[in-house]
């Protein structure tokens, strides 16, 4: 399995009331629990299954994923800057694993 | 200022040489006479399989006198090959396969009267032209990308010194760094080859590096044989190569060659060693002689692959607008040998059989762990259109990954004979 | 190896970019010391099946009966023998 590496893309300063920008992915395989390896056996389903971004303490935006999605899933989406604060990224993945990442934005 | 394409380069030794050897090829005799530009996969083919039939008289016309293969060279890169090992000259094709090599530039082709200009000023007449122009780089794609900066950031995308200047790069570089690769937007030559060059140069890492990073810039949101390649880099080197599509980065717009960091629309990446591939166009003999058109491809007839634009001139390999051929060395040489029986059916009156078009390129994962394609092509209704394709699958054994490695050497060997002549 | 343009040395010319005219092979076996019928025996084996090689598969689905028969004949016809070392 590739070791998921999150990335995120969020402009540094926004004015407030502005409509920004965010890009994010993870590199992950995305294996889907449908193909079989040399032996015949199922290579058992391991996928991010659902994305959530948080503004502050706010949940502002969040993705279920299924096995259709392809590999290094990638969102992009927009948010409405009001107050400088903390944007958290946070990958859950088959198993319960999590991956995250956070970013500081300042809003002027 | 910009200066890209090797078939520019004269240099004096062979100029003289070429001036020399020019008069008898002027003076040759009744036989039909074939000049072919360009001595790379396409070029050696055509002229190799011509010489052969014995009933023209093949010029082949080449700047350099040594080639390196391209393919193959990515191994050299990771320290698995050396470049002597994938350097050919022509001595085998004019010794044994009965054709003329001038070492020399060709600076003008005049379709009117039918003659190519040499950079000496001696112009050979022909009645039917092959041009295997290879690849150029587009310029003002990516800014301040032009020659200079490739000295510092090189492309390595024409084996040679530039592979040579990478790998120095990568064998000085300290752990822990990260290798930029800038994958070039469609078409491009070898479409698997950036992601080929990310997995053995992250196998060279692996073993004297193994902190360092590998970070693939791409042009495109997908690529050549991805699934085979995400799989084979979750096995061998998790969490050492990241790829990032255009949708995410906007893709590489600017380089900064004293900061050596590449500039993407919303982000500057610093690179401990940065490959930038460029994208690429129809190489500038091609252009110069209104082979090109406006994708700055050349468009020909899919089965004698004569220009349609050129009455005459045929131009075969990673120049033409190949349909659904890939640009690879396997498509060049099969198109090569086509166009070859369609000059010999229109100058000497053999038949021209249904001509049957292939690919098959290996492509290593890891020295033993290589996958391989094959396709079969057809000509319909003006186009080369795919029939079938076979590709490895994700989760073939080990051991059928080995076989494929290893058969990858024996075909190398095959197909450099095939191309430079047997015994080369 | 196609020192002629007839119909067998056409195709043969798409062997000669993978199998060694030489008749060294390593892993790719050398095909300039079979007969006729063994390598139509051989592409017959080869179509039916992806198992054994697939760039075989691929070759021998994209020829006909009549180029089966054309490229074995020339290949047989032009046997080599091993180069002296």
């Amino acid at each position: 399995m590739t070791t998921p590496v999150p990335r995120v893309m969020v402009p540094g300063s926004v004015s407030r009331h502005e409509v920004f920008p965010i890009k994010a992915i993870i590199q992950h395989e995305m294996e889907t629990g449908l193909r079989t390896d040399s032996t015949g056996q199922v290579i058992p389903r391991k996928i991010i299954n659902g994305f959530v971004c948080r503004y502050g303490s706010v949940e502002v935006f969040r993705a279920d994923l299924h096995e259709a999605v392809a590999a290094n899933p990638f969102l992009e989406f927009y948010l409405r800057a009001t107050e400088s604060g903390r944007l958290e990224f946070i990958w859950q993945e088959d198993g319960g694993a999590i991956y995250s990442l956070s970013h500081e934005i300042v809003v002027t | 200022m910009t200066n890209w394409t090797r078939r520019q380069i004269c240099s004096m030794a062979g100029g003289v040489l070429a001036a020399a050897a020019a008069p008898h090829v002027a003076r040759s005799q009744n036989k039909p006479r074939v000049v072919v530009i360009g001595g790379g996969i396409g070029g050696a083919t055509v002229a190799r399989y011509l010489g052969d039939l014995k009933t023209m008289d093949v010029t082949l016309i080449e700047t350099k006198r040594r080639y390196v293969t391209c393919f193959f060279s990515n191994l050299y890169l990771a320290g698995l090959r050396s470049l002597a090992s994938l350097t050919f000259g022509f001595e085998v094709l004019t010794e044994r396969h009965g054709l003329k090599v001038i070492h020399q530039a060709a600076t003008g082709v005049d379709p009117g009267t039918k003659t190519v200009t040499l950079r000496d000023g001696v112009r050979l007449a022909y009645d039917r032209l092959v041009v295997a122009a290879g690849i150029a780089f587009k310029s003002g794609e990516i800014r301040n990308y032009d020659a200079s900066a490739a000295e510092i950031m090189p492309h390595a995308w024409n084996a040679g010194p530039q592979s040579e200047l990478l790998r120095r790069q990568l064998e000085s570089m300290e752990d822990g760094g990260v290798f930029v690769i800038v994958a070039p937007p469609d078409p491009f030559r070898c479409p698997p080859a950036p992601y080929e060059r990310a997995s053995l140069v992250a196998y060279y890492f692996k073993q004297f590096k193994p902190r360092s990073k590998i970070l693939i810039l791409d042009a495109k949101d997908r690529f050549s044989g991805q699934e085979l390649f995400q799989e084979a880099w979750g096995r061998h080197y998790p969490g050492m190569i990241e790829w990032l599509p255009r949708q995410f980065t906007g893709a590489v717009k600017i380089v900064d060659v004293a900061a050596r960091s590449v500039v993407t629309e919303g982000e500057t990446f610093k690179a401990a060693v940065a490959n930038i591939i460029p994208a690429q166009k129809a190489g500038a003999i091609a252009e110069k002689t209104e082979l090109t058109d406006a994708s700055g491809w050349c468009p020909v007839d899919p089965v004698t692959f004569e220009s349609t634009l050129q009455r005459g001139i045929h131009v075969v390999g990673d120049s033409i607008i190949g349909g659904d051929m890939p640009k690879s060395a396997f498509s060049t040489n099969s198109q090569a040998k086509a166009c070859a029986f369609a000059i010999a059916a229109s100058l000497t009156g053999s038949q021209q059989f249904p001509s049957h078009l292939f690919n098959s390129c290996y492509t290593f994962l890891a020295p033993d762990d290589a996958f391989t394609n094959a396709i079969t092509f057809t000509p319909e209704g003006g186009k080369i259109k795919t029939v079938e394709t076979f590709i490895s699958k994700v989760g073939e054994s080990a051991e059928v990954r080995r076989r494929t490695a290893h058969q990858a050497v024996g075909w190398y060997s095959a197909f450099t004979a095939d191309v430079f002549g047997e015994g080369s | 190896m196609a020192a002629d343009a007839s119909h067998g040395a056409q195709i043969a010319a798409a062997c000669a970019s993978c199998h060694d005219p030489s008749g060294r092979g390593h892993a790719i076996p050398p095909i300039t010391s079979l007969d006729e019928q063994t390598i139509i025996k051989f592409m017959h084996n080869y179509r039916a099946s992806e198992s054994s090689s697939h760039v075989m598969h691929a070759v021998a689905l994209s020829l006909s009966e009549e180029e089966i028969g054309a490229v074995a004949r020339h290949l047989a016809a032009n046997v080599r023998h091993r180069d002296p070392p």
